[in-house]
């Protein structure tokens, strides 16, 4: 029975025979690991006598492949074509394609977030403008072999998660099942279905010395990283234009077309099944990628909690109650998807997914559970596989791999130890050199695997192969050895490949992994085939698709749109009073009523919530205003209104057009630590939000709760400044600098001026900023808007509480219209009274909004 | 063949009201030789409407629902009635404890793969060096089921059954250090033996009569869910041993759920909306029944 595990021992994958990296004399060359490791520690050396003048004198690095120079020193043909389009300086196009590739980053804010130890943050996506170039033949043969390896991970994967023939079988060895905390026993039977256990598959390959494509790593559970990969395409099509209009580069736009159409073949119990992405949220690493592709695939992007399951069924939680799911692209890991059966301490997942998964009603992609087979161990075992599964040879090798749950494999490893890479064989702890470490470390090492060795791998040590790659200290070209992420997705009953792919290499030259964690750089990878540009180009991803049936938003989007809305408007409104108050301290009118000024700034601190200190002179109110303006540790304080805007704007980030992302980055700097928000800096930016807001954002439901928002924060803005200047109990009536002053900082006094010319009455005041339909200022024009907006919302929840909501938008209406009619006689305490009545309804409108839509699902319908 | 009635009633009372709920549970008895479960009944308050039933990857049997109104308190009631014959009692066993690991790893090569899923450390069975103390008690010598009774005896000697001692929770290594706990410490800890000998070794959980028979006394663990282990006996199979109680199981122990540990088996699992805290009740009784009286 044990036959076919022992079978593998010697050379347990395969291997092709020894190449000149391999074993033949190996202690010349610089040595590095395959699996995720690669050393540049001798990389990036001087460049050497130039091989040929458009390069600059680029040469390879003993002992590797490099892709643009053959070992004879010229170039290959492919490279050498590349290099002929850029011009008659190709040093000098390249480095303008990096700064115009940098500059696209920064614009578009692609950003990678990065976790550093407590806080995690956003760092500009790492990108080199310099394409790897691949020949198409190469490339067939690689994606041929990829194709088999995807088909094998899937027949295994639903074995596993099925009739399990291969672990009965001994093939597959059964602790690497059942001792794998990645085998998830409550996902057993979903391999069962038709439908393919991994719908995308990606794997990690490197070019061995012999120039043969290698296999460092499959991802099987969440393949991460595709949308960046479009994205790079985008941008190096961009920054190298002239030299991809003049190279027949393998487009990617079939592949990206066709994955949203076997996305929906998935679950085939729906006519027009609906899709949704399934993200950790704004915090994890990838989660520019997830928003990308939510874009590209026009599904919404959802997190845990806008999922939710009942009778077995998926629903999505929208503004109109819940809306069933049919499939779900996973970028959870399983083990997080579901608190319930899973991992219990997930806050990510959905409770009752694999329940639903498992009554067959939703489809996941990829299946919950597919981390099962990422085990190094497994790589021992897969040729002989491969040969009893699909009847062939497997065609890729991979790093030959030692698994210390068998005797033999055990006793090599422990006598091999600084030769190879231990690996746990089930994650959890990082790889490690046997040759770096010292005596003492490798003795307990020696321990911990005889303790326990079928928790270990050992794995053959591979030199990677070089790339050029842009290296900025030298301005030139340098080698650097580089992995390669490629994508497969199922498509029609097999895996299609994508024609491209994400290749990173180390930037720091130190012998670390080649992970986007650790600082590696990307690039993206053109095809290089003659007569293959059937395909269209690559679009643009549109702005995330707005459901036509408004009532589908998603409960938690329009809960962010609508404080994108309220965040907008009051650190617009904040930022314009303080900006208002500076020319205060050198006008001359001021000693007309210096109250009225004094007045002005102490509401900048009030919003603030900053009481204001008595007998401060004008002067100090201000300053102390705008020193509030810059403190993080108050809540109220302009700039924490700024970082509660730019993480509303995060969230909200997919509905926007790419004018708005620049916009989040920059908004993002100024909330920056150490950073204080100069008021009029700040107000042009937001003056640009606010413009693309209201002009260019199609006038969908997610549209109307952020208008809400804005409108509502608008009134209450208006309130409170009539407040703090008009109502002043046992004071005069106000003068006309007062007057001025309030309808000043409403933004009102120049059309004000228009209408009213020359006059300055209390009455006509108050009508302008209160009552009038025409300026757009006033509490009546916010309160119009209010009730435009929310007759559009759904209603069919619940029809009564629906109708609370609107008639107290018709009650802030009434007040507004009416507040012109009533007598005007002592001006303070009536503003005070009306201020105190109009802000309790708007508190009342934001209660019941919030209940009624906000609430994710949860609202019970009310007949 | 004794026949009985299984009553187990848990309720959940929240601090505030939860909004929704979703729970899965694990409290129908395993029909398996010697056991069969004529009769199931769950009644659940508030009432759900997406009671669904499957097996889990133990073969146990896995209610999961959900809960839409919002609600305050909790009651699952769970009625079973169960025919049970007693084990066939094994007074040695054909292998050594020093022959067991090789051959149960010839049992796994020969097909019986998910025997290795028992022989690993698991979440609530560590791999804990202090056992190591424990079992080098035990001669490699004799025979499995001799072996089995003689850590029993050790669990007898050196650790006190304290109802208040530890909690859902509490780490192994603190019951070591302790020397007290409950079932399901005894449970664990006798799990974490067994595989550190090399052994295929299972968590149990399941009931005991409440009433012990006349003229014997009553056993431990029978106002609540017990737990004891099974240990496969190569070339024989799976045989129970309930460490708590210092026996092998009976025709009075009743198998509701098997796994590698609690958290495979826990009887109810839940995730609310909303809530707070909550507070935990539960009763079990198991009583004989007259089986003419079913007719």
């Amino acid at each position: 029975m044990g036959y076919a595990a022992v079978f593998g021992l010697a050379r347990p994958t395969d291997a092709p025979p020894p190449g000149p990296g391999r074993s033949e004399k190996p202690s010349r060359q610089p040595k590095t690991c395959l699996g995720t490791l690669i050393s540049t520690r001798s990389s990036m050396p001087p460049a050497s006598s130039s091989s040929s003048p458009s390069l600059a004198g680029y040469a390879g690095l003993p002992g590797r492949h490099d892709e643009a120079v053959a070992p004879d020193g010229t170039l290959r043909p492919v490279w050498a074509r590349f290099f002929q389009t850029l011009g008659p300086d190709p040093v000098a196009a390249l480095r303008a394609a990096g700064e115009q590739a940098r500059r696209s980053v920064v614009e578009q804010d692609i950003s990678l977030n990065i976790y550093s130890g407590e806080g995690s943050s956003a760092a500009a996506w790492p990108l080199d403008a310099v394409p790897l170039l691949l020949e198409d033949a190469d490339w067939s043969s690689l994606s041929d072999g990829l194709r088999q390896r995807a088909r094998l991970f899937n027949t295994l994967l639903k074995d596993l998660y099925g009739p399990q023939r291969h672990l009965r079988s001994g093939a597959i060895p059964a602790a690497l099942a059942m001792a794998n905390p990645h085998y998830l026993r409550a996902c057993a039977d979903l391999g069962r279905g038709r439908q393919p256990f991994l719908h995308l598959y990606a794997a990690d390959v490197g070019r061995s010395p012999d120039g043969r494509w290698w296999v460092l790593q499959d991802r099987l559970d969440v393949p991460a990283g595709l949308g960046y990969a479009l994205q790079n395409r985008l941008i190096v099509r961009h920054a190298l234009a002239d030299s991809f209009r003049q190279t027949p580069v393998r487009r990617l736009y079939n592949f990206a077309r066709d994955l949203r159409s076997s996305l929906d073949r998935l679950n085939d119990r729906s006519e027009s099944p609906r899709l949704v992405l399934l993200s950790p949220g704004p915090a994890n690493e990838s989660y520019f990628e997830h928003t990308y592709l939510a874009r590209h695939l026009g599904c919404p992007l959802v997190e845990g909690g806008d999922l939710t399951v009942r009778d077995r069924q998926v629903f999505l939680r929208t503004v109109g109650g819940l809306r069933p799911v049919d499939v779900v692209l996973r970028r959870v890991d399983s083990d997080f998807c579901d608190p319930l059966e899973l991992d219990p301490r997930s806050l990510l997942g959905v409770p009752g997914l694999v329940d639903a998964a498992q009554a067959g009603r939703v489809a996941l992609a990829n299946q919950l559970g597919a981390r099962a087979l990422e085990s190094p161990a497994l790589l021992a075992f897969l040729g002989p596989l491969c040969r009893s599964v699909l009847g062939e040879e497997l065609r890729l090798p991979n790093a030959a791999t030692w698994w210390g749950g068998q005797p033999v494999a055990r006793d090599y490893i422990l006598a091999n130890l600084p030769a190879l890479v231990l690996k746990p064989a089930f994650a959890g702890r990082q790889a490690l050199y046997g040759g770096a470490l010292s005596e003492t470390e490798r003795r307990a090492l020696a321990d911990e695997i005889l303790d326990r060795p079928g928790a270990w791998c050992g794995q053959e040590r591979v030199l990677l192969g070089t790339t050029p790659v842009w290296h900025h200290p030298s301005d030139a070209l340098r080698p650097a050895p580089f992995v390669m992420r490629v994508y497969l997705a199922w498509h029609d009953g097999d895996y299609q490949v994508m024609p491209g792919a994400l290749a990173r290499f180390n930037a720091d030259g130190e012998d670390a992994g080649v992970s986007l964690q650790a600082g590696s750089v990307s690039k993206d990878t053109w095809i290089v085939a003659p007569g293959r540009q059937g395909e269209g180009l690559l679009p643009n991803p549109p702005a995330s698709a707005s459901s036509r049936r408004g009532s589908a938003t998603p409960s938690r989007l329009a809960d962010s749109l609508y404080w994108l809305g309220r965040y907008l408007e009051r650190t617009a409104r904040l930022s314009a009073h303080l900006e208002k108050l500076d020319p205060l301290l050198r006008d001359d009118s001021v000693s007309l009523d210096p109250d009225a000024a004094s007045d002005a700034a102490r509401l900048a601190l009030e919003l603030q919530d900053n009481p204001p200190p008595a007998g401060e002179p004008l002067s100090g109110l201000v300053a102390l205003a705008r020193r509030a303006a810059a403190d993080r540790r108050q809540p109220a304080s302009l700039v924490s209104n700024l970082l509660r805007l730019s993480r509303n704007l995060e969230v909200a980030k997919v509905r926007l057009p790419p004018e708005a992302w620049d916009i989040a980055r920059r908004l993002r700097g100024f909330g920056a630590e150490g950073a204080s928000p100069l008021p009029a800096a700040l107000r042009a930016q937001l003056a640009t939000l606010e413009s693309i807001v209201g002009d260019t954002l199609a006038h969908d439901t997610g549209w109307r709760f952020l208008e809400i928002g804005r409108r509502l924060e608008r009134a209450n803005q208006l309130l409170f400044l009539l407040r703090g200047l008009l109502a002043r109990p046992g004071a005069a009536a106000p003068g006309e600098f007062r007057l001025q002053t309030a309808l000043h900082f409403a933004d009102s006094l120049f059309t004000y001026r228009a209408v009213f010319p020359g006059t300055f009455h209390p009455a006509d005041v108050l009508a302008w900023l209160v009552s009038d339909a025409e300026n757009p200022r006033s509490l009546r024009f916010q309160a119009e808007r209010l009730g435009e907006h929310l007759a559009t919302l759904p209603a069919e929840l619940a029809p009564r509480a629906t109708e609370q909501l609107r008639n107290t938008a018709f009650r802030l209406l009434g007040a507004a219209r009416l507040a012109e009619s009533e007598p005007l006689e002592d001006v303070s305490a009536r503003v005070a009274r009306f201020t105190g009545d109009q802000l309790a309804l708007t508190a009342a409108l934001h209660d019941r909004l919030s209940r009624l839509y906000f609430a994710h699902g949860d609202v019970e319908p009310d007949e | 063949m004794p026949l009985y009635r299984i009553q187990h009633v848990t309720s959940y009372r929240h601090e505030a009201p939860a909004a929704s709920a979703w729970q899965t549970l694990r409290l129908r008895p395993r029909d398996e030789p010697g056991q069969t479960v004529l009769d199931f009944d769950l009644e659940l308050v508030p009432r759900v409407h997406d009671l669904a039933s499957r097996r889990d990857a133990f073969g146990n049997h896995l209610h999961v629902f959900s809960v839409r109104e919002s609600h305050l308190e909790f009651h699952v009631a769970a009625s079973s009635l169960v025919r049970r014959e007693a084990p066939e009692r094994r007074e040695r066993a054909r292998v050594t404890l020093a022959e067991t690991p090789a051959a149960t790893a010839a049992a796994i090569l020969a097909g019986d793969f998910a025997l290795e899923q028992f022989r690993h450390p698991t979440p609530h069975v560590p791999a804990l060096p202090e056992v190591k103390a424990i079992t080098a008690k035990l001669s490699p010598s004799l025979d499995l089921v001799s072996a089995l009774e003689e850590l029993g005896d050790i669990f007898a000697r050196d650790f006190v059954f304290d109802a208040t001692a530890t909690e859902v929770g509490t780490p192994l290594a603190e019951v070591i250090r302790n020397r007290r706990g409950v079932c399901q410490d005894f449970a664990h800890l006798y799990l974490a033996c067994a595989r550190r000998l090399g052994l295929a070794a299972a968590y149990v959980s399941g009931y005991l009569r409440t009433e012990p028979p006349p003229g014997q006394p009553p056993l431990v663990g029978v106002d609540a869910m017990h737990a004891w282990v099974s240990v496969h006996v190569p070339g024989h199979g799976w045989l129970d041993y309930d460490p708590t109680n210092h026996c092998f199981a009976g025709d009075d122990h009743l198998v509701v759920a098997r796994g590698r540990d609690y958290g495979d088996v826990s009887p109810i699992r839940g995730i609310f909306n909303g809530g707070g805290a909550h507070a935990l009740s539960l009763g079990v009784t198991v009583s004989p029944v007259d089986a003419c009286v079913l007719g």
